[in-house]
């Protein structure tokens, strides 16, 4: 035996029989170092039985090296090799298939980790799908489906990945949407620890939310029928309760600007509110940017407080840095600025990031590339990528891509392909309208169509026989924040050309 | 350091148990004699087996890495199939399973009058995660069963054909990675690398 056990042993044994020996032979030493000199010669005793002697290149005796050679395997061993090959090849078939899953969820971090949380969420979210087809693939096989399901800690994951996206309201009600969907039993798991944050925060936010309502409700809801002179009234009343007990500053200001917004007062009144409210958030420490920032950034560049704009916009930006709206609104600060290399390098970097088959950051990367194309005056690209988003992407995705070709037809001349690129849209805003998404319909897009349609009818063919659309999308623009520059635009007192050539190149 | 790699070799006895088999499998293959006795036991040599040393370059390097080998595959698969759930499908012990959507009817219905409805699958994955550690902790060989190879690959001992000196050459990464296997496994070291490798991954990294 050649292992740790056999260095020690035989030499004892050895020593052993040297003594007995040693002995026989009258105790002289000289015969034992005869015996060891023999033993090194090839003739020792055998290590295993410690009677007979090895021969000469062998480890063991005859007898006990051909009992050694046939040690039994032991049937425990046979068994489990056995079971344990099956269990195994089982695993393999598992691990195939799920590994694409695990490779979405892998991304999935990777974009998680770099705030990128809308492409976060979409891997998060293919899991399942990649999960469900491949068991539609398996059909009768029912052996794998108990192992080609999604967890709670993957359904965690998603949540995580909302509420980074969106305001605690909606964040919680996706949070309480899952544990309606899982009966319950998901009440003692670190998902709902983490849901329950959100809940306590939604709780704080509709306590205070209520109360500074509650407060302010004789005046917002009066039995008199509001009139444009009375949103400066409103305004100076609700504010008379500032600093009152259970009114919240933040819901105070924000409210404030909702009621300036829905009077369409002053870009400078509307901006007020939202700065008081944005310095209440600050005071009181909370991250309620989801609720206003879109409007705010956008009234922070109409007043030309552009550094402010900038710092929000690169706050928010890391973030999310798959938020389109931050990423639109820095775009259209860098091109008033004139940075038209840095927008490029800042499209480029986003869309770097959002590099990715999804359907939303594609169209984002889309809406980004084609506005800077037109900024940088070059038209054939700009109208190319909107050919190809609009084929690729058809009516999904949202109307901005139509809408930016509606600009480019604008500044074309082109009128009838406007018009018929307004009717698009209008059917656009109408699908995600019937699929509860009323997110398209923006002051953009409603100037975009009411100018589209007032051009057509005054420049283009006539009326035709889609007058019914037309009036319709002329009427949505009434009352618009933007009608009065859009009815500037109409009469031909702002020209459409220099209004999409300079500052943000935009409508409005 | 004796005691750690007892202790780690009884914590991990499944790997362990097979590590010995395989063992004992490829030395009935070479023609190797070994001597009796139970698999797992409280030796520096538990989870190997006695046997005589390998006579050929390519039987020390079977003997060396053959029993691994088996165990390696058995332990990934069985590993991954549970880390990659937990990790990556994010199963947690709260996550169950009608059983009706694993098992036909008829064993459906036998299940039902047992009173089993539902599956927990966190724990069968648990259970594999063990297993699969327990197999890969005991991947490399006894470091006299590599020290063997590598006097007969690298050594100086007797006249090397140049086809065997060119796989020798080649399969020195390998050699040199179950060499220090094999070291850190005699010391108990790599139950301790695993230990924190996975509490690392669940913590940390999770």
């Amino acid at each position: 035996m050649s292992k740790r056990k056999s260095s020690s042993k035989p030499e004892i044994i050895e020593e052993a029989e040297v003594t007995e020996e040693v002995e026989e032979m009258e105790e002289t030493e000289n015969a034992a170092e005869e015996l060891f000199e023999e033993a090194e010669e090839g003739e020792r005793i055998c290590p295993h039985c410690g009677v007979k002697t090895v021969s000469y290149g062998h480890e063991f005796c005859y007898s006990c090296e051909k009992e050694l050679l046939h040690t039994k395997v032991p049937y425990g061993g046979i068994i489990g090799a056995l079971v344990g090959m099956a269990v195994s090849f089982f695993c393999c078939i598992v691990i195939i298939l799920i590994s694409v899953p695990c490779l979405q969820t892998v991304k999935g971090n990777v974009s998680a980790s770099s705030n990128n949380w809308l492409t976060a969420y979409n891997n998060y979210a293919a899991v399942e799908e990649s999960l469900s087809s491949i068991t539609d693939i398996l059909g009768d096989v029912k052996l794998f489906n108990p192992y080609l399901k999604v967890g709670c800690g993957l359904q965690g994951r998603i949540f995580e990945s909302i509420s980074h996206m969106h305001n605690p309201v909606t964040s919680y009600q996706y949070a309480d949407y899952i544990f309606v969907n899982s009966q319950g039993y998901l009440k003692h798991n670190k998902l709902y620890n983490e849901c329950k944050e959100y809940s306590d925060e939604v709780n704080l936010i509709n306590e205070q939310f209520g109360n500074t309502f509650e407060n302010l409700s004789d005046i917002i809801q009066g039995d008199v029928a509001p009139t444009d002179s009375m949103g400066q009234e409103y305004l100076d009343k609700m504010e008379s309760f500032r600093g009152k007990e259970n009114v919240n500053d933040f819901w105070l200001s924000f409210l404030q600007y909702d009621i300036a917004s829905g009077f369409m007062l002053n870009n400078e009144t509307q901006l007020k509110y939202l700065d008081a409210a944005h310095k209440a958030a600050q005071k009181q420490k909370k991250e309620y940017y989801s609720f206003y920032y879109s409007p705010y950034i956008d009234l922070l560049i109409d007043a030309g407080r552009l550094d402010e704009a900038t710092k929000l916009c690169d706050e928010l930006y890391k973030k999310d840095i798959s938020n389109y709206d931050v990423a639109a609104q820095r775009l259209k600060i860098y091109i008033i600025n004139g940075e038209l290399d840095e927008a490029e390098k800042y499209v480029e970097k986003f869309t770097e990031n959002n590099l990715t088959l999804e359907l939303e950051q594609s169209y984002s990367n889309y809406c980004l590339n084609i506005i800077l194309a037109r900024a940088n005056s070059n038209y054939t690209l700009a109208k190319q990528l909107c050919e190809e988003g609009i084929s690729k992407f058809g009516y999904n995705g949202g109307p901005e891509i139509h809408r930016q070709l509606l600009l480019i037809y604008l500044y074309e001349g082109k009128y009838v392909e406007a018009y018929d690129t307004a009717i698009e849209i209008d059917e656009i805003l109408n699908i995600m309208y019937m699929n509860g998404n009323s997110s398209g319909i923006t002051d953009e897009v409603l100037a975009s169509e009411y100018v589209a349609t007032e051009f057509y009818a005054k420049y283009g063919n006539g009326k035709s026989a889609n007058d019914d659309a037309l009036e319709d999308m002329q009427s949505s623009f009434v009352d618009s924040k933007s009608e009065k520059l859009m009815a500037d635009v109409i009469s031909g007192k702002v020209d459409v050309k220099k209004l999409l050539t300079e500052g943000g190149r935009d409508l409005i | 350091m004796t005691i750690l790699y007892i202790i780690s070799k009884y914590i991990c006895f499944p790997g362990a148990y097979m590590r010995a088999f395989w063992e004992h499998i490829t030395c009935k293959i070479l023609m190797l004699q070994v001597e009796p006795g139970k698999y797992v036991r409280r030796d520096e040599a538990s989870g190997h087996i006695e046997h005589s040393l390998a006579k050929t370059q390519w039987s020390a390097w079977l003997m060396a890495t053959g029993p691994g080998f088996m165990n390696y595959n058995m332990g990934s698969a069985l590993f991954l199939f549970g880390f990659l759930s937990i990790k990556y499908m994010g199963i947690t012990p709260w996550d169950k399973v009608d059983i009706s959507v694993a098992v036909g009817n008829k064993l459906l219905q036998f299940l039902h009058t047992l009173g089993i409805e539902s599956m927990y699958p966190f724990y069968i994955y648990l259970i594999a995660m063990y297993l699969g550690v327990s197999l890969l902790c005991n991947v490399f060989p006894l470091t006299e069963d590599i020290i063997n190879y590598w006097s007969m690959a690298y050594g100086p001992l007797g006249k090397k054909s140049v086809a065997k000196s060119a796989i020798a050459k080649l399969n020195l990464p390998l050699a040199g990675i179950t060499r220090l296997g094999a070291f850190l496994d005699a010391k108990g070291i790599l139950f301790i690398l695993w230990v924190v490798y996975l509490v690392l991954e669940f913590t940390v990294f999770m």
